[in-house]
């Protein structure tokens, strides 16, 4: 699914100057995907192996004692990954790149677009279900 | 309390702790018995009194205690020995006290047991030592005297350490803390005889973590456990590599660091607490292989090189390389020394670990 929205728009443009940078990932907070935009395409596996990380990731710092997660960072020898999470509404923000891509500015940039995306988190997430009046 | 009483009261905790042969004699009967009443908090509880000899009634009610009525020789030695020789097939640990004895239950009854006893007698030293009880060290108190009849532990840190840090408690406190220890002590043996039932071997980073002991309680729980079940499981349990202790030691330096954990496969072989955190190793581990179930559907990822999790409040880093190393810190900016210093002594590590330097 795909919904271009102004602040979407922008997010994707400020990603653009990310040399090396494969795929583009938005997962809501229990990991259900929201949007996603890949230079060519992304295996499914791929997308539901990201949403399996981001689960484990969580589950492991809520074990540690620690907060929630802020950012998960996944290196290969040839791949890089990278998972930011809204502080507040716990949606996910994944960057997948090559090894080329600069992690710095990738882990700066995402922290930064991420707060433009709350809209769109709300464009794109299913609708609550209604609650019954008494 | 001295820094002198501390050491002789931590010999005397190690002498009945690993089953020394005791003698308390003092001029008058009352004062030997009473003296082990003052300190016969230092047995383990959870070890069967047997208890032979003019029994005070003090004593008689301990709960649990066998009492040896019969006053013939030959019958006292028989039930000590059936009671010993059941130790090796899993029961209690016994502890023996024999009040008031004679210098002939000493000479025909007691010698034959090797350790786990302590004898009350008014008979001075020369009337009952021969060459199969020849006393080692003394102790002496103003109303009697502790001989012991087997040499005193040379590291006696961990006696020492309890004891000081009881130093100011009440007796029930003060019992109950040593209590403590020696149950965690015993209670640790028997899990590690059960765990090595179904393993050939630990390691004593995966005992540590999963006991939650100590480099010294080990020794401990190894040293008691043997004295107690006569198994000796120091072959089975594989030391820390001397290079990864060293790795552990001057990470140590990182002031933001919880906890380290290296892993050689699934077998985790170095493992340091710096600061008090509940998190299983194993999740590390969990994380790498959630990694990998990515890597089989991705293309082009290449070896799993690093991960890294920031929360609010703690970072959590593994780097595979391809030992894998585990690391808790503090949130803070300090990622970089942490790999820094896997990167700087990961040659060492990997020929500690068996496997082949890098290129």
């Amino acid at each position: 699914m795909i919904i271009q929205t102004p602040k979407l728009a922008f997010v994707l443009e400020r990603l653009s100057y990310l040399a090396d940078k494969e795929g583009f990932v938005l997962f809501g907070p229990d990991g259900t995907l929201l949007f996603s935009k890949f230079e060519g395409s992304a295996p499914s596996e791929v997308l539901v192996s990201i949403a399996e990380i981001i689960q484990i990731a969580n589950g492991i710092a809520s074990a540690a004692g620690a907060s929630d997660l802020n950012q998960m960072q996944v290196e290969w020898q040839g791949r890089v990954l990278l998972i930011h999470k809204h502080p507040d509404r716990g949606f996910h923000v994944v960057l997948l790149g090559g090894k080329k891509l600069n992690i710095g500015l990738a882990k700066i940039l995402i922290k930064e677009v991420t707060p433009s995306l709350e809209e769109v988190f709300d464009a794109l997430k299913p609708p609550e279900p209604a609650r019954r009046t008494p | 309390m001295t820094v002198v009483q501390d050491a002789w009261e931590a010999s005397l905790l190690a002498a009945i702790w690993h089953r020394s042969r005791i003698v308390i004699q003092a001029p008058l009967l009352e004062s030997a018995n009473n003296l082990f009443s003052l300190w016969s908090y230092m047995i383990p509880r959870y070890r069967t009194f047997v208890l032979c000899g003019e029994i005070p009634k003090t004593a008689r009610y301990i709960k649990g205690a066998k009492l040896i009525e019969n006053k013939e020789p030959s019958a006292q030695r028989e039930a000590f020995e059936l009671s010993y020789r059941e130790e090796e097939l899993g029961a209690s640990p016994i502890q023996i006290v024999y009040f008031d004895a004679e210098p002939d239950a000493l000479r025909d009854v007691l010698s034959a047991i090797p350790q786990g006893w302590i004898v009350t007698t008014s008979h001075p030293r020369e009337d009952w030592e021969n060459d199969s009880l020849r006393v080692k060290d003394v102790l002496s108190f103003a109303d009697g005297t502790f001989f012991f009849l087997d040499a005193v532990q040379d590291d006696i840190f961990i006696e020492r350490r309890l004891l000081q840090e009881t130093r100011d408690n009440s007796e029930g406190v003060k019992g109950f803390k040593v209590q403590l220890k020696q149950s965690e002590v015993h209670l640790a043996f028997q899990a590690m005889l059960t765990e090595l039932e179904s393993a050939s071997s630990l390691t004593q980073s995966y005992v540590s973590e999963t006991l939650n002991v100590r480099e010294r309680t080990l020794a401990k729980i190894l040293a008691i456990g043997n004295k107690e079940r006569r198994i000796d499981l120091s072959p089975y349990i594989r030391n820390t590599a001397p290079e990864i202790v060293d790795f552990l030691k001057d990470i140590a330096s990182i002031k933001e660091l919880y906890l380290a954990a290296l892993f050689d496969g699934e077998e985790l072989i170095g493992y340091a607490k710096y600061r008090d955190i509940n998190f299983p190793s194993q999740d590390f581990l969990r994380v790498v292989r959630s990694v990998e179930a990515f890597a089989k559907g991705a293309s082009r990822t290449g070896p799993l090189k690093y991960v890294e999790i920031n929360t609010r409040n703690l970072n959590i880093q593994v780097c595979v390389q391809p030992i894998v190393f585990g690391f808790i810190l503090e949130a803070g900016p300090n990622p970089l020394v942490v790999r820094f210093k896997v990167d700087e002594a990961l040659d060492q590590l990997l020929r500690a670990a068996g496997k082949a330097p890098s290129p």
